[in-house]
């Protein structure tokens, strides 16, 4: 997701190729190739340029339809429609052949789902089955103190720079809450999905979010060579809970 | 004078084609690319337009020179091939054949978020806002345009999948 004005100029982008199954696209108004992962151009008159990443994420229509109620959603195009991704695309897209090479020693499948985060110079991979399993995963990318946080709906991802007044705060899922809700570490405030602190002394305070693209991992590792790939501590519980103050049902894993 | 003509045609049909052919098959789906053929693929594409339809000119004028000249069908029949092999050329470097494979969304449409009885609560969406405005690209639609160019709350973006 870009913003398409470069040099004071709106570009409109098509498709012209592929590279490593990631698209190239190409703008009416140069002609100049951009790769889609990066948004950096690669060749022609405004190579070497990249476009501005534009703040977004990735959730379930529910969720999205209760923060923006009055949001516009894109109109299928009806001649289309047939050709569109069915429910369960994401299982015949991982029957894909890839193309890029694999190492003997890649930690993960090339089509394992992870949740990449590129910050301050160091990308860091989470894989989706870690993620799905403890709910939330924080950590420490290029510097930035880092949330990635999973919906309960086991689908909507969001990440967050968990900093607030230069200090980190460490959050905790509030088990079984509905809205999803964590508590921080330093002043027990409820945060809801948006990144909102709804209730205590850090009411109405609000995290901002950092850019995190749930990747196929041979894509992730293709574009951020030097990525790391975060392993769970070990020791350490499955899934990071807070007390049930006010609830007695367990947060239940997502599968 | 009938072989020159005869030969300079063959060449230039053959030039045009391999001008054509040669990115579309280092930049194929499912194909592993190269940064040299990257280049070497943008560098035949964006010069495309004017080479075919320079070599189309070249391959028409040298037929015409020819065609009194030849004596048999078969002759004939091969400079007809030639140039129609020149005239595909001409329309390959004028088209963006990979957009039949690939529909990019350039002016798209928007429903209202309690209108949008199309898409299914568990269906996952790109989201954006910018100040009061949202948008929803849902993931199943992007998964097949893969490119839209949109413009929110006056800012031009392109949603990309």
């Amino acid at each position: 997701m870009w913003k398409s004005t470069v040099d004071g100029r709106r570009l409109r982008f098509h498709l012209s190729g592929i590279n490593n199954q990631n698209f190239i696209m190409q703008d009416e108004e140069t002609g100049t190739w951009w790769q889609q992962v990066s948004g950096c151009a690669l060749h022609g008159p405004l190579a070497g340029q990249c476009l501005e990443e534009m703040a977004w994420d990735e959730v379930t229509f529910a969720v999205f339809q209760k923060e923006h109620p009055r949001a516009l959603v894109l109109r299928p195009v009806e001649e289309a429609r047939e050709d569109y991704a069915g429910a369960d695309w994401e299982a015949e897209i991982a029957e894909y052949p890839t193309v890029t090479p694999t190492a003997p020693d890649d930690p993960l499948q090339p089509r394992a789902l992870v949740v990449g985060v590129a910050l301050g110079g160091e990308a860091a991979a989470y894989p989706w089955t870690a993620l799905a399993r403890r709910g939330a995963i924080a950590d420490s990318v290029g510097g930035t103190p880092i949330l990635v946080l999973l919906h309960p709906d086991g689908l909507s991802l969001r990440c967050f720079d968990r900093r607030l007044d230069g200090d980190a705060l460490d959050l905790l899922i509030k088990a079984g809450a509905d809205p999803p809700a964590m508590i921080d570490d330093r002043t027990g405030s409820a945060w809801d999905f948006t990144g909102l602190a709804t209730t205590g002394p850090l009411a109405g305070r609000r995290l901002a979010r950092v850019t995190c693209l749930k990747d196929y991992w041979f894509d992730w590792k293709g574009y951020n060579r030097a990525t790391r790939v975060y392993a769970t501590p070990a020791g350490e519980a499955p899934a990071a809970e807070a007390p049930a103050a006010d609830s007695p049902v367990a947060h239940s894993p997502v599968p | 004078m009938r072989r020159a003509l005869a030969i300079a045609l063959a060449v230039i049909a053959l030039a045009g084609l391999a001008w054509t052919a040669t990115p579309i098959v280092l930049i194929r789906p499912f194909g592993a690319q190269t940064v040299g053929g990257l280049a070497i693929s943008y560098a035949l594409r964006a010069r495309a337009a004017t080479l075919t339809l320079a070599l189309l000119v070249l391959g028409g004028a040298a037929a015409v020179a020819l065609w009194p000249r030849l004596a048999t069908w078969r002759g004939r029949l091969l400079t007809g091939a030639a140039l129609a092999v020149l005239g595909l050329c001409a329309f390959f470097g004028r088209s963006n054949y990979f957009e039949w494979m690939f529909s990019p969304l350039p002016r798209p449409e928007f429903d209202e978020v309690a209108a949008a009885d199309h898409v299914a609560d568990d269906d996952l969406v790109l989201a954006v806002a910018i100040g009061d405005e949202a948008r929803g690209y849902p993931v199943r639609a992007l998964a097949f345009h893969h490119v839209v160019n949109d413009v929110i709350a006056g800012l031009p973006i392109v949603a990309t999948y």
